[in-house]
């Protein structure tokens, strides 16, 4: 009986220090700096990007005018490819999709990009340093894109 | 000692069972709380500058790529004989011959710098007109002038175009292109082209965009789309509508068109596009000078885009070609080198020309960016 | 005789030709009813449910006798929310996406809902590329984007009845 427990006591050691090591929580990614709140550079909307299973999305949460003159209701999707997409709304849609961190070339990449006032969906990689993101949308290759830099911000405290 | 170590192993035993349950926590299972309106409020974290943006909402797509081919109706061709022709004269023009003109138009465009603080874009062309003509009994210059076209013309171009923002409002664009034009075909070297008689053009406009809808810009241009090389004026005025559904696209005068938006994958542009240059003809039947041909026209038409799929889109143009020159220059007396005459110079042609007006289609499939 | 033989010859390779025909392809619909749920206290705005659907599939094939090599594509013919009587009039859309691991994330299906609505019939996506890459790629997730209208102290459940068509092969 005493040397059952031992052992028992020995497998369960063992266990515990192996579910540590390998928990997803200890793990530190590179990748997770790229989670916030960021404005792009024309300061018409807000994105948070977040992390969903092992890949990162961006999702609008605000927009400066979140109203469509021309219907006088709240943004949507309308210049979706889809018609049957073409009433999902701006704020809350995932414009960011996708994305893998790369710890060795230091970007977030194998993503898309969605121009929600021309319909369309370009390739996109991410590149950060100091709080600024580099977002590059591109058709196809990379030489046939465009860059745009987005800042990080955040929710000011309340008093 | 052996108390000790049965204690240690219960309590690792029962610890085990908090990390077993605290490791099969599945962080990919996120559940978002969101309140929009806390996102209204915020302060900055990082630090970047804004910039206009070089285009406004629902212009027509910007082309990386483009692959077409170019179709005219017959047109009349009337030469007058070789002589000394000033540009207003009033010249007699006995010989006439039906003509049209084909061929592919080959372009590329490509944003090798694109940011928000600058984008530079390099770009080149390759255009071939194949000439469909018939020679005339007893018209001597009349067919020999035919003889240096009948083989083709072709434009080789270069290109670059810089948009450099100046905050958020103001911008400055310059573009500069170097062409070979002629009658030449490669693999010969007594026939062209010549890098000596590279054309150079190209234009300098400071403009303002004050909203998503309006872009505006003056500035001035050495261009040779009039046939031959001139200095001028150009003003850019890029608009559109509130409802978004029309819009205009112009850059006079080289071209200035109405925009209709379908809707997001089609679009229908009406208007005119000024084109021309000046082709070298070398080693002619005319004591084997190099001449130059001044040629010009006004494409007046209509333009439908359309999205195939993704970021392939096809272009359709029909319209109606009214020529503005086709007049050629005797290059002897200035070394084979071109010259400038501008719209108020008076020195004679040698070869003063008309072409009347021709129909035409254009189709083309093009790699675009919206 | 002659006659005779070269009949039966002829409809030998007839019956062989039809026999070696590939048989056209077979479909078969399945239901998958799950409950996404995001916990309250929420806010006011787009609040993300997710949950994995992919051991559902794997069984059901299973259970079907069909082969992952069989399957030549699925489609999300439709999609239904039913929402608890508690939180009628709360919700203002529901947008539905499913992704997996090594493929991109899609919307299949979306709704905005109506006042009073218990059950909300989302209108299907024309475009569903990929959707059985995603399915059958390891670990598959269905994720519903639920923007209410105001603030909600207690949990949201979304009862989601999902009917996916299989077309295979046969063996």
């Amino acid at each position: 009986m005493k040397k059952i427990i031992t052992l028992i006591g020995a497998l369960a050691l063992l266990f515990t220090i192996s579910s540590f090591t390998s928990s997803p929580a200890s793990v530190q990614d590179g990748g997770d700096d790229i989670i916030g709140l960021w404005e792009p550079s024309n300061g018409k909307a807000r994105v948070k990007i977040e992390k969903i299973g092992s890949k990162y999305y961006g999702k609008i949460v605000w927009l400066r005018e979140p109203i469509d003159p021309a219907t006088q209701k709240p943004k949507v999707d309308k210049n979706n490819e889809d018609e049957k997409m073409r009433n999902v709304p701006l704020r809350g849609y995932r414009m960011l999709k996708d994305f893998v961190y790369d710890e060795e070339s230091k970007e977030w990449s194998g993503g898309t990009i969605y121009d929600p006032e021309s319909g369309s969906l370009y390739s996109c990689v991410i590149t950060m340093k100091n709080d600024v993101l580099d977002i590059r949308g591109y058709v196809g290759v990379k030489a046939l894109g465009r860059t745009d830099t987005w800042k990080r911000i955040k929710i000011k405290k309340k008093n | 000692m052996r108390v000790v170590l049965k204690r240690f192993a219960l309590t690792l035993f029962v610890s085990s069972f908090a990390a077993l349950g605290f490791s099969q926590i599945d962080s990919s299972f996120v559940e978002e709380e969101e309140d929009y309106s806390m996102y209204d409020d915020v302060e900055d974290v990082g630090e970047i500058t804004t910039y206009c943006s070089p285009k406004i909402f629902d212009l027509s797509p910007n082309r990386f790529l483009s692959i077409g081919y170019d179709v005219t109706g017959t047109g009349t061709l009337k030469t007058s004989n070789e002589g000394a022709h000033k540009p207003d004269d009033n010249v007699a023009r006995n010989d006439q011959s039906d003509l049209n003109y084909h061929g592919i138009r080959l372009n590329a465009n490509i944003p090798v710098i694109s940011k928000s603080k600058f984008v530079l874009q390099v770009g080149g062309g390759f255009n071939q007109s194949r000439i469909t003509t018939n020679q005339l009994a007893n018209a001597g210059d009349h067919n020999t002038l035919l003889d240096e076209i009948s083989g083709g013309l072709t434009s080789i171009n270069l290109n670059t175009t810089l948009f450099k923002p100046l905050g958020e409002t103001n911008f400055l664009i310059l573009q500069l292109m170097a062409e070979q034009n002629g009658n030449y075909t490669f693999g010969s070297s007594t026939e062209g082209p010549d890098l000596a008689n590279t054309k150079y053009s190209g234009t300098a406009l400071w403009g303002k965009r004050p909203n998503d809808r309006k872009q505006w810009g003056v500035g001035v241009s050495r261009t040779y789309r009039a046939g031959e090389l001139n200095y001028i004026p150009v003003v850019m005025y890029n608009y559109t509508a509130a409802n978004r559904k029309w819009g205009t696209e112009i850059l006079f005068p080289a071209r200035a068109f109405y925009r209709r938006k379908i809707d997001a994958r089609n679009i229908l542009l009406a208007g005119y596009e000024l084109e021309g240059t000046s082709y070298r003809l070398y080693n002619t039947g005319f004591n084997a000078q190099n001449l130059e041909l001044r040629r010009s026209e006004i494409r007046a038409r209509v333009d439908y885009q359309k999205q195939i799929k993704g970021f392939v889109w096809m272009g359709v143009q029909a319209g109606v070609i009214l020529n503005y020159a086709y007049n050629i220059d005797d290059l002897t007396a200035t070394d084979n080198k071109d010259f400038y005459r501008g719209f108020f110079g008076d020195q004679t042609y040698t070869f003063s020309n008309t072409l009347s007006p021709m129909p035409y289609v254009n189709v083309s499939l093009n790699l675009v960016s919206k | 005789m002659k006659i005779l033989q070269s009949s039966i010859l002829v409809f030998s390779l007839l019956s062989l030709m039809v026999a070696c025909t590939p048989e056209a392809n077979n479909s078969k619909e399945f239901t998958i009813n799950t409950v996404l749920t995001a916990s309250g206290p929420l806010f006011e705005g787009s609040n993300t449910c997710q949950a994995e659907i992919s051991s559902n599939i794997a069984e059901y094939i299973k259970e079907n006798g069909i082969t992952k090599e069989q399957i030549v594509d699925v489609t999300l013919t439709s999609a239904a929310a039913t929402i608890d009587t508690s939180n009628l009039n709360l919700l203002e859309s529901i947008n539905l996406q499913v992704f997996s691991d090594n493929f991109p994330m899609q919307n299949v299906a979306f709704a905005n809902v109506e006042d009073n609505s218990e059950k909300v019939d989302l209108e299907v996506a024309d475009v569903q590329e990929q959707l059985k890459a995603i399915l059958f790629d390891g670990k598959s997730y269905i994720i519903a984007d639920a923007t209410i209208k105001e603030d909600l102290d207690d949990d949201l459940n979304l009862n989601m009845e999902l009917v996916f068509s299989i077309n295979y092969h046969k063996k």
